[in-house]
């Protein structure tokens, strides 16, 4: 069952009590609100993801109305994360964003059983890139244009990983964009379904991206990352692509987690085979089709860079 | 730094990595979840350290056979070497 199933009269009143327990990648989050624009985005952005019956999940994200005056004039949303209330209220225009960021916050402070790294994926043919960039650097940007091109879409901000499989989970989360991003991906890709514009805290205009719907139902499948990425957007540069050392891009990945040092050895074992298995570069563009261009050549590349093995002590 | 003072891993369960063809490579202490970057000089020391404490003039020795510079190149480089080592908690003296 998905949120579509639902009439939206039913959809509103669980959403409200007890809460609308959403399967993303290998987590559940109990989503309970009463904002009707909570609602109506959940509709629009969550539709296709798979519902559970619940009561258990990982955390629980509340996006309720506060005390006093706040909830009829100029009303405001209040973030509760499993009864906790780490961020002072928005306005309640604000509600779905703050369900977005404070997803994100839970993610990065509440998932201990799995290791959280910071980076966008994408994937053609069964083999995944992962792009572990810093804020600002267009990871987002390019991971929605490398989706509007073809490639299947695996995750905006967090790779989950299983230290003791070694699978990379994907979280087909919708794609901030701020706008200027968001209309060259519209430009690109007329289907593609964009949020009602939010301010972030900065003051900057932002979108969400619907993920495509076939990303929330293969949500479960681990990903093999061939390749990793660190992106860097330039305006005016030239496309260059540099190998990177794969010592340098595990300290890298290591740095792009949350929780890497909670898991000791299985979480430094466990990295390095993910570092061990890709091939690595950091890519610095400024022309998007170029970066597509190098992006499609990558992927008719049958090398398997599994044969460089490491020496470990 | 005297020349007698013996060095000793700070976590003797200290790991790496290193691959074909890289000259960095990544330690990862165990007991300080904390992970490093590190020159082949870095790492030389440090897998010389795994084995044994050694002194400052041993490990002197040691990097000047296996690296095949001077011994005087290698003292006059190693004290900052091994300051950056100890600010990152990867060795101390023995005894501390």
């Amino acid at each position: 069952v998905t949120l579509t199933h639902l009439p939206d009269s039913v959809a509103r009143r669980r959403l409200a009590d007890p809460g609308l327990f959403l399967r993303v990648g290998p987590l559940t989050v109990r989503v309970c609100s009463t904002h009707e624009s909570v609602n109506t985005y959940l509709r629009s952005h969550y539709g296709h993801f798979p519902l559970e019956d619940g009561p258990d999940a990982h955390f629980t994200i509340d996006l309720g109305a506060p005390q006093g005056v706040r909830r009829w004039i100029r009303p405001q949303v209040v973030f509760r994360a499993d009864g906790h209330v780490p961020f002072y209220p928005l306005p309640a225009s604000m509600a779905s964003a703050m369900f977005e960021w404070g997803f994100n916050w839970c993610i990065a402070r509440r998932v201990h059983h799995l290791l959280v790294l910071h980076c966008a994926v994408v994937s053609r043919g069964g083999r995944a890139v992962l792009l572990p960039a810093q804020p600002e650097a267009g990871k987002s940007t390019l991971s929605a244009a490398l989706v509007a091109h073809g490639w299947e879409f695996a995750s905006d901000e967090f790779a989950l990983v299983d230290v003791e499989t070694g699978a990379i989970h994907a979280m087909p989360r919708p794609i901030s964009l701020k706008i200027g991003s968001s209309d060259i991906i519209a430009a690109r890709w007329p289907a593609a379904q964009f949020s009602p514009d939010v301010f972030d805290l900065r003051g900057v205009r932002i979108r969400y991206l619907r993920p495509p719907i076939e990303s929330a139902i293969k949500d479960r499948r681990a990903v093999d990352a061939r390749w990793i990425a660190i992106p860097q957007y330039r305006a005016g540069w030239p496309t260059v692509v540099e190998p990177m050392s794969r010592a340098r891009m595990l300290a890298h990945l290591a740095d792009s987690s949350y929780n890497f040092s909670q898991f000791g050895r299985r979480g430094w074992d466990c990295l390095a085979a993910i570092v061990e298995g890709a091939r690595s570069f950091t890519l610095t563009y400024s022309n998007i089709d170029e970066a597509l261009a190098m992006f499609d050549r990558l992927s008719a590349d049958n090398e398997d860079p599994r044969s460089r093995a490491s020496t470990a002590a | 730094m005297r020349p007698d003072t013996r060095w000793r891993l700070t976590d003797p369960d200290l790991v790496w990595r290193a691959w074909p063809g890289e000259t960095e490579v990544v330690a990862f202490s165990p007991r300080a979840g904390s992970l490093h970057l590190l020159t082949s000089s870095a790492h030389a020391l440090l897998q010389e350290l795994s084995r044994r404490p050694l002194t400052t003039a041993d490990i002197t020795e040691c990097i000047a056979s296996e690296t095949a510079v001077a011994c005087d190149v290698v003292e006059e480089a190693l004290p900052d070497l091994m300051q950056v080592l100890r600010d990152a908690e990867l060795i101390q003296p023995v005894g501390q």
